[in-house]
């Protein structure tokens, strides 16, 4: 197997290590991607993603796939692959501004939990909860500066609805080791493409096209029940479900895998999406998509906007009809993003009282009550 | 010479890396302590690094910076003080690292007025190595006008506490040796000498900056900085171009002694002929610094005059204390029609205007308007510099991955100070961009269009601000004349007018 032959997380001397992998050695392995890129995370370092997208079993494996899902609608999909060629352009792309503050709420969140566990782990001593993480320290050290010293350092993460990678990337650039998917094969080459221009990005991000967190989670259920384990190590610290709900068809159904992927209290899912309210059909499709343009009109869609009540609602709905789980989504936390100024220069700060049109929400996966 | 010397050995060991620091060596010289030139550090060639993979980030740097004069390694620093994990490389054209100079020096002329915004830019690390003539007011005056103006720290803050000083000169050359010495202590900072490069390519969103050297090394990266001057190289070959015209005149420049020392005053006097003589602070207080601009021709009169006689005509330009405005009757307004008037009248209005924003480039209010008298000048004891004054501006400050900064994006005037305060300006506004992305670990370049609109504006303002002043203060006719007396006046009286025009002035910006 792969991990016989690199050698896993040997700390980073250089800058940059280049991958040592070939493509050859992965071909054999890739058809149990699942297995191969749970066993370490530092494997990434090792494996050039491109190479390991290219081989051709792979992605007859994603076409099928994407076509038997359920919650992503291939109307959106055309829809977000049409813009990849803008998905880059700040001045094209206001989900780039609007990143900087998506990426501050997360370390906020991800800063504070990691204070409480330092604090859990002070009280009582006895058990180590966190034996999960990988905190060595392998390629993301750039330059001579520790990766210690990065807020997401050490973190498992999953971009659901990666798109052209925006988020994939801050994630990576702060530590984190990361898995993105979509289901537009196109725009996840141009994220992928993108990728290769940073040392960090290039190494740390696994990519996947034509996926969606159904079939990821099928692809984990079936891999946990060969191998029947029990430990958590494959499953998420931190998963991202950004700016996605308001394009699928049955939010349930995401839901329910991104659930099934998270770590049981210690994981961490953030949400993002539009409220639906009068202020967001005005600001968000009138203004943005018809007035304004800045985005092509018929992106959103506002009967598929929710507000934070709703969503908690949904997922209340969801752990009473499924009988099979004993785990649950519960909200922690939520905030609003809110636009502060208008381009060419897109601003936005969070601010916990206006939820009003977009808004941010961390959720929890703990045991039914 | 050492470029061929690096040349060769590029070609044995493509990028040496020096294996304590992970330094990537391109053949150009890496700089020791100075004053050492040409002590490359080369290491062995790497050997684990060659498998034929195109996606080589040897020569990646976060941001690189073309110019290492004092913007340039101002912008290096900033980096360094707050995202001491980028790397960046500052590529310099001169063939050693500046050095300090001697300590029992006369000032050097070629001094710059820094705001206590532009100084928090440098850093406490830096100013405090620095030798600063500090000075707590500014007093401006012109010939046939009665009023003074005087600007204090208290026009910068309301808070007095706060308020210690309106801004201090510095000499050019032990700023930027201060600056490439802090540089030096910085891990991730590669400050190449001797570059020379050869030819760049802006990218775009999907595609990295790259510069090529003429050694053939190729720097990638995804911010690349002008900083390389008035004749920016970089913005030539990115293709932006530049607008603006040469003033006529241009600026003299040379160190006086004194016979008293200066009293942490600067002073700014509008002379008869329109050229602002200004008396700036040193760090040694029998020393002052003078800046006069006129036209060459009156220049070039007195660049070759006997020091006697040229001495005599300093003092009486700066000794000169307010006078009365020759009477109103014996101009030309208001001798004809009403309508005559009323043009006059909209000229007057929009000079006041004018005035009110832009004329307080210098200063601000304070209870105690009285004139001062500076010092008397014993003589010139350093060589004369000549300069050209321009007001160029670039068209845009931004393209693809290119940001310019300082005299790369802009050249003003040195009357109002602005020329280094401005720049520095750049630097604070471009590091807050890219602090935006990297805090949330963003390709750095994500910003890069918000200091463009930004900086772009605000110089313009600033730019436009000067250039009606210089105009305004060279005009010889009487009622100009009075109206600019009427306009400094007002500025003088109304308090929050001036506070706020100073605020922006000691910013480097315009309102
Ligand atoms: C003689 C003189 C006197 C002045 N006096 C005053 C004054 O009294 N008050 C005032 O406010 N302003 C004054 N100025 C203006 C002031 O110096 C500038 O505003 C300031 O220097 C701008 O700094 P900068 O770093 O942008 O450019 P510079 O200081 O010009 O630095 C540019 C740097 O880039 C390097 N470089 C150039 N081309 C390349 C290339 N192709 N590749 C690599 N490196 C390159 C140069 O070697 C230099 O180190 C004066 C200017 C001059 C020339």
């Amino acid at each position: 197997m792969v991990q016989s032959i690199v050698s896993r997380g040997r700390p980073c001397q250089r800058p940059f290590r280049r991958p040592i992998v070939s493509f050859a050695t992965l071909g054999d392995n890739n058809k149990n991607w699942y297995n191969n890129q749970r066993s370490s995370y530092c494997r990434y370092n090792t494996a050039t993603l491109s190479s390991f997208y290219s081989s051709s079993s792979f992605s007859t494996a994603n076409a099928s796939a994407y076509s038997s899902s359920s919650s992503v609608s291939p109307l959106e999909v055309n829809k977000f692959s049409n813009m990849s060629q803008s998905w880059w352009d700040p001045q094209q792309n206001p989900l780039i501004s609007m990143n900087a503050i998506r990426m501050e709420y997360i370390q906020q969140q991800m800063i504070q939990f990691k204070k409480e566990q330092e604090d859990m782990e002070q009280t009582n001593t006895g058990e180590d909860n966190s034996n999960d993480r990988d905190d060595s320290n392998t390629t993301s050290s750039f330059g001579t500066v520790s990766t210690h010293s990065l807020p997401l350092n050490g973190f498992k993460a999953l971009d659901v609805g990666c798109g052209g990678g925006l988020l994939s990337e801050s994630l990576a650039r702060l530590g984190a080791h990361v898995t993105a998917i979509d289901p537009s094969m196109e725009l996840v080459q141009q994220a992928q493409q993108h990728a290769r221009l940073h040392p960090v990005t290039s190494t740390n991000i696994m990519y996947r096209g034509g996926c969606t967190v159904e079939q990821l989670a099928q692809e984990a259920k079936e891999n946990s029940f060969e191998t029947n384990e029990e430990s958590n190590n494959h499953l998420f610290d931190i998963i991202c479900l950004l700016e996605v709900i308001e394009h699928v068809t049955d939010v349930e159904s995401i839901l329910q895998a991104t659930e099934s992927l998270l770590k049981p209290n210690t994981g961490r899912l953030f949400i993002s999406t539009l409220n639906r309210t009068v202020a967001s059909h005005l600001v968000a499709i009138v203004g943005a998509e018809y007035v304004f343009r800045y985005l092509p009109p018929g992106t959103h869609n506002w009967d598929q906007f929710q507000s934070p009540e709703e969503l908690h609602h949904t997922m209340t709905n969801l752990s009473n009809n499924n009988t099979t789980t004993t785990t649950m989504l519960r909200p922690l936390h939520t905030s609003g993003m809110v636009m502060t100024a208008l381009p060419p220069i897109w601003n936005w700060k969070l601010d916990l009282h206006n939820t009003g049109i977009n808004w941010i929400g961390t959720y929890q996966r703990t045991r039914k009550q | 010479m050492a470029f061929s010397l690096a040349a060769s050995l590029s070609r044995q060991s493509k990028f040496a890396l020096s294996r304590h620091s992970s330094r990537i060596l391109p053949m150009t010289t890496i700089l020791q302590p100075p004053p050492r030139c040409f002590s490359s550090t080369v290491v062995s060639p790497s050997t684990e690094n060659d498998d034929n993979n195109n996606n080589n980030f040897d020569n990646f740097y976060d941001v690189t910076i073309v110019g290492g004069g004092v913007v340039g390694s101002s912008l290096a620093h900033l980096i360094n003080r707050r995202m001491p994990s980028l790397k960046v490389a500052v590529l310099e054209s001169r063939e050693c690292a500046p050095s300090q100079p001697s300590i029992d020096r006369v000032p050097h002329p070629r001094s710059y007025a820094l705001s206590p915004a532009s100084l928090q830019v440098l850093g406490d690390s830096v100013v405090s190595r620095l030798p600063l003539g500090h000075y707590d007011s500014m007093q401006v005056w012109q010939a046939k006008s009665p009023s003074v103006l005087t600007f204090t720290a208290r026009d910068l803050d309301a808070d007095p506490s706060k308020a210690t000083y309106l801004g201090a000169c510095c000499e050019d050359q032990p700023i930027v040796a201060t600056l490439w010495e802090e540089l030096m202590k910085s891990p991730s900072t590669e400050r190449i000498t001797n570059a020379r490069l050869k030819s760049l390519q802006t990218g775009h969103p999907s595609a990295l900056a790259m510069a090529e050297l003429e050694d053939g090394t190729e720097i990638q990266t995804p911010v690349m900085i002008g900083a390389d001057g008035g004749n920016s190289w970089v913005r030539k070959s990115s293709g932006i171009s530049k607008i603006g015209g040469d003033y006529e005149q241009s600026a003299l420049t040379f160190t006086v002694s004194l016979r008293d020392s200066m009293t942490r005053r600067a002073f700014q006097r509008y002379l008869d002929d329109g050229g602002p003589m200004a008396l700036l602070p040193t760090f040694s207080s029998n020393h002052a610094v003078v800046v006069w601009s006129a036209i060459p021709e009156v220049l070039a009169r007195w660049k070759d005059a006997p020091e006697e006689d040229f001495v005599a005509y300093l003092n009486e330009c700066l000794q000169e204390g307010p006078q009365r405005v020759p009477s109103l009757l014996e101009g030309t307004v208001g001798n004809s029609s009403g309508s005559g008037i009323l043009t006059n009248l909209v000229y007057g209005t929009e000079r006041v205007l004018d005035t009110l924003h832009y004329g307080l480039a210098m200063a601000s209010q304070h209870p105690d308007p009285t004139f001062q008298v500076p010092p008397r000048i014993e003589g010139v004891v350093s060589p004369k510099f000549t300069f050209p004054l321009s007001c160029y501006q670039s068209t845009s400050y931004t393209k693809g991955r290119v940001a310019l900064v300082g005299d790369a994006a802009h050249t003003v005037h040195p009357m109002a100070g602005q020329g280094l305060n401005l720049g520095l300006g750049d630097v604070a506004t471009l590091v807050s961009c890219l602090e935006k992305a990297h805090r949330a670990g963003m390709d750095l370049s994500s910003f890069l269009h918000e200091y463009d609109s930004n900086r772009h504006r605000s110089v313009s303002i600033s730019l436009g601000g000067i250039h009606t002043l210089q105009r305004m203060f060279r005009a010889q006719n009487v009622p100009v004349q009075h109206i600019k007396t009427f306009g400094m006046n007002m500025i003088q009286n109304v308090g929050p007018l001036r506070r706020q025009l100073a605020v922006a002035a000691a910013h480097g910006i315009a309102l």
